[in-house]
């Protein structure tokens, strides 16, 4: 469990010596108090995690593509490999010709929600930032702004339309079903989705582990639990590593969702 | 005698009424899960079966298997959202 809700409870605990011991509740896990009194409101564990995360991620970029080396070494070799997956995976097959342009963009996008969610397994830190929804939120604001925009301007304001909601070579009566569904589904759907399914992922992940290593010291505490805290523990142990794949696909999964949406509204669908 | 017989009328309506509104977020998402589960499902497994038909596919057939996806599973996400929004 990550330092202050340990810190918390153990601080309640020595406080309330012999009584029986109060499990977090579900706020605990992820509201965060400023970190000491009289704190800016804002200033609070997640926010210094992701400040750290977002400096240490510049400074990496930085130091790799600084100054290139034709035969690519250290920094500039794992830079060169991570820019490589995007392009090649994710941007290429989706975008096509424009995937170069939309490369850099896509790379920030990828490695920026990989390390935060991998925050939520990493000892000492055991918090995943995304599963605040302010940051999953502003990645849809951004993605929808995006594909928006690149819509309207190669198709102008009220062909993106047209074409989003009458897309040619469906017989006219369905259009009466497609069309407001294909107008809630681009312009309201899309972002929510995009938010939502990230955040829900890393909570879900985070409450899981949450539990499981919370039972294993309340086990472990109680009489019988002396031996049979092993099973939390063990389950804990595998739902972590379930966790690490959970972080890089639901990161691959947001870059690649933004990419074809971009790639939908950039095409003039014939 | 009277205040007997409110003491069990109000006795036997504490011991019938249920609280249904946890069971109701539950079932919400529960149900929800469903039908994009079945969904997901068949769309990953007609691209892989796509794919392994004709690997030189893949390039054509990942991105519309990812929107596939997103569509799908947004059904599921409603479901979620709306135990939130259940106070």
């Amino acid at each position: 469990m990550n330092l202050p809700v340990i810190f918390a409870v153990a601080a309640e605990a020595a406080e309330e010596a012999g009584k029986p011991f109060h499990t977090p509740a579900a706020g605990d896990l992820f509201n965060f108090a400023p970190l000491y009194d009289g704190a800016p409101e804002w200033l609070t564990y997640p926010m210094v995690i992701m400040t750290v995360v977002t400096v240490v991620l510049g400074a990496f970029f930085w130091k790799a593509f600084a100054k290139p080396k034709l035969v690519p070494v250290g920094a500039q070799n794992l830079g060169e490999a991570g820019v490589d997956f995007v392009r090649n995976q994710i941007a290429n097959p989706v975008l096509g010709p424009e995937g170069a342009k939309w490369t850099p963009f896509l790379t920030v996008m990828f490695f920026w929600v990989l390390l935060l969610n991998v925050m939520g397994i990493i000892p000492g830190v055991q918090f995943p930032v995304t599963s605040r929804m302010a940051i999953p939120a502003m990645l849809a604001a951004i993605a929808w702004l995006i594909y928006n925009t690149i819509g309207i301007r190669n198709q102008g304001f009220f062909g993106y339309f047209k074409n989003m909601m009458f897309p040619p070579g469906v017989p006219k009566i369905i259009y009466v079903l497609l069309a407001p569904i294909e107008l809630i589904s681009t312009v309201l759907v899309r972002p929510l989705t995009l938010a939502v399914r990230l955040f829900a992922n890393m909570v879900a992940g985070h409450m899981i582990l949450a539990v499981l290593f919370i039972g294993t010291g309340v086990f472990f505490a109680s009489g019988i639990g002396k031996v049979t805290f092993v099973l939390p523990f063990l389950f804990g142990t595998i739902m972590t590593g379930f966790e690490i794949f959970v972080a890089g696909m639901q990161a691959f999964i947001i870059t690649i969702l933004t990419a074809v949406y971009i790639a939908g509204a950039q095409e003039a669908h014939h | 005698m009277e205040f007997l017989a409110t003491m069990v009328v109000l006795a036997q309506e504490a011991a019938t009424t249920i609280d249904m509104a946890p069971i109701g977020k539950g079932l919400v998402y529960g149900l929800a899960a469903i039908g994009p589960g079945i969904g997901i499902g068949i769309v990953f497994g007609k691209a892989i079966e796509a794919v392994a038909r004709q690997p030189e596919a893949q390039g054509l057939v990942q991105p519309l298997m990812f929107l596939g996806f997103a569509l799908a599973e947004a059904l599921a996400l409603f479901g979620f959202v709306l135990f939130f929004i259940l106070g």
